[in-house]
């Protein structure tokens, strides 16, 4: 017995309608502009070479709360973080009288191929959390790493446990050689020294190549396909466009910093079975002894919950909350859920500490 | 199909080793391998001929059979060459063996999509639009794309194709740098190695400054 039960008439009539919506789509698409790199009002306020810290402007009476630096992953711009005015954790922070700061990595050039993680996590990532202990006068800052962010900020919590006084961690991949991790299965067999060696930094353009490949057909045809959906809805349409300029504009990698973040992490799973130096420091994530957040997303094909959850017992903190979001790796920054939930939960859980 | 210039040669190479000695006959075993290789070119680019990963393959025998040691004034320039070539046949096998792999999972994406439809383990409602039925193909090629992906034989062929590619950049490279230099034009290798210096010369001075 076959469940195809598809009438030719209709199927035809399907056509010409799918056609008609993507082509109405197209219309409603050209018509709109081009997306804009985050909404809300911030300074720059600290500088060195191609890395920038913003400081956003309050939104609401101070929590009297240490400062939140939120530092995002090297692979995606930072502005994910506050897409769209009703699609920004950032907003959502600042509404909770959250003092927020960002840094934005920027896109590495051809002069930065030899910067190392030691860079990234040492000298960047410390002199931002420096600039705002100075600012404010305050011996430790509050740091929200996400994704390969949260993985920084790990390492540099390790190493300068006295510098962050709570910190939060956001799908953030810890536990590199999970069943489930099919990124961490291709990583393992390619020679990167090499791979930089030749390419030098590695280009977004092959990052992007690599997450699509994950799941070619659902990020692809049918994502694509679903445009027809939305063929009506403006603000569907401008989100859409936004996610896409989101998703494809990933900087290059800086090759040396991206061999060790490879070889380290996704091929020797160090930050797990030990070994991990950066900078001539040793990280060892006992030493993490502040308050945790741990935050994943419990359908995440990047990140999956295996991955992260092993933070527990690695760290040598007792103060540990583990909170599960319902939803994907992408969806846990941008669905309508996600923009109440976590900003409450994270502001609640810091007000606490 | 043969290209007429080819045929040409070929069939001039055949009448002038009519009833001549060996040491003919191995000029024309050269040529044929000389043109044969021009052939499988043919094939392989022109006319699309042929099953995926064949024409490397026999390209490689060809060569392989015609490979003589570098030596005279140019034997950089063709070590250079020959390491182009070895590289780009390195390429097109990894690029076959990928093929292969993924023909594999579109066939069993199509197996799964059958099974689905109208086997006997079939569950679900009746699929009545087009749209359900691009979105249950999507399901299945997924499920069975997973199944390979995970495998190690799938990342090691894929490691391989990556290896392959940067050893074929870095043979491109190479070829290009030498031309840049014969005009005395700047290369990637030289400015990088000026960043490699600058990058090492300011972590010293950061370091003399550090409190």
């Amino acid at each position: 017995m076959t469940r195809l039960a598809i009438d030719p008439a209709e199927a035809a009539g399907e056509i010409a309608d799918f056609s008609r919506r993507m082509a109405e789509a197209a219309r409603s698409l050209a018509a709109l502009e081009a997306p804009g790199e985050g909404c809300s009002p911030r300074d720059e306020v600290h500088r060195e070479e191609g890395v920038v810290l913003y400081r956003y402007k309050p939104q609401a009476a101070s929590a009297g709360l240490a400062p939140l630096l939120i530092c995002y992953a090297l692979v995606n711009r930072p502005y994910m973080m506050d897409l769209q005015p009703d699609r920004s954790l950032i907003r959502g922070l600042l509404a909770r009288g959250l003092d927020v700061y960002l840094i934005d990595w920027g896109y590495p050039e051809a002069a930065d191929r030899f910067l190392e993680l030691d860079d990234y996590v040492n000298r960047y990532l410390g002199g931002c959390i420096d600039h705002i202990r100075r600012t404010h006068g305050v011996p430790a800052v509050n740091l929200l790493g996400v994704c390969q962010g949260g993985t920084l900020a790990l390492c540099h919590t390790a190493l300068h446990p006295d510098r962050v006084r709570n910190l939060v961690t956001m799908v953030t991949p810890v536990d590199f050689h999970t069943p489930e991790n099919l990124l961490s299965k291709w990583i393992r067999a390619v020679d990167v020294e090499r791979m930089v060696e030749v390419l030098g930094n590695i280009p977004g353009e092959l990052l992007n190549a690599t997450f699509l490949s994950l799941m070619p057909l659902r990020l692809t045809s049918q994502k694509y396909a679903g445009i027809a959906d939305i063929a009506d809805d403006p603000a569907a349409l401008a989100n859409f466009l936004r996610m896409e300029k989101w998703i494809f504009d990933s900087p290059d990698q800086a090759g040396a910093a991206f061999a060790q973040f490879m070889r380290w992490f996704f091929q020797e799973n160090r930050l797990v079975l030990g070994g991990l130096t950066i900078g001539g420091g040793r990280v060892d994530l006992r030493q993490v002894d502040c308050p945790v957040l741990n935050i994943h997303a419990s359908q995440d094909h990047l990140v999956p919950p295996s991955a992260t959850l092993p933070l527990r017992g690695l760290i040598g903190s007792r103060d540990y909350t583990s909170f599960e979001f319902d939803g994907g790796h992408i969806g846990i920054y941008v669905s309508a859920r996600a923009q109440e939930l976590l900003p409450r939960t994270i502001a609640a859980w810091l007000r606490e500490r | 199909m043969q290209d007429p210039g080819t045929e040409a040669q070929q069939e001039f190479m055949r009448q002038a080793a009519d009833g001549t000695p060996a040491a003919v006959r191995r000029i024309q075993e050269f040529s044929d391998d000389y043109l044969g290789i021009t052939q499988e070119l043919w094939k392989f680019i022109v006319c699309g001929q042929g099953t995926p990963g064949a024409a490397p393959q026999v390209l490689k025998e060809k060569f392989e059979r015609m490979y003589l040691p570098s030596f005279g004034p140019t034997l950089a320039q063709q070590g250079s060459h020959e390491r182009l070539m070895a590289t780009t046949l390195r390429w097109q096998r990894a690029s076959a063996q990928v093929s292969a792999k993924l023909q594999a999972v579109a066939a069993d994406a199509v197996e799964k999509l059958v099974a689905a439809l109208g086997g006997p383990d079939a569950t679900g409602p009746p699929v009545t639009s087009l749209r359900q039925l691009h979105d249950l193909w999507v399901e299945c090629g997924e499920r069975a794309y997973a199944a390979a992906a995970h495998s190690e034989n799938f990342a090691a062929a894929q490691a391989e194709l990556l290896a392959a590619m940067v050893e074929m950049r870095f043979e491109q490279r190479r070829q290009i740098e030498e031309w840049a230099r014969a005009f005395n034009l700047p290369t990637r290798a030289e400015i990088d190695s000026i960043h490699e210096r600058l990058h090492a010369l300011r972590r010293m001075q950061r370091k003399d400054f550090e409190p």
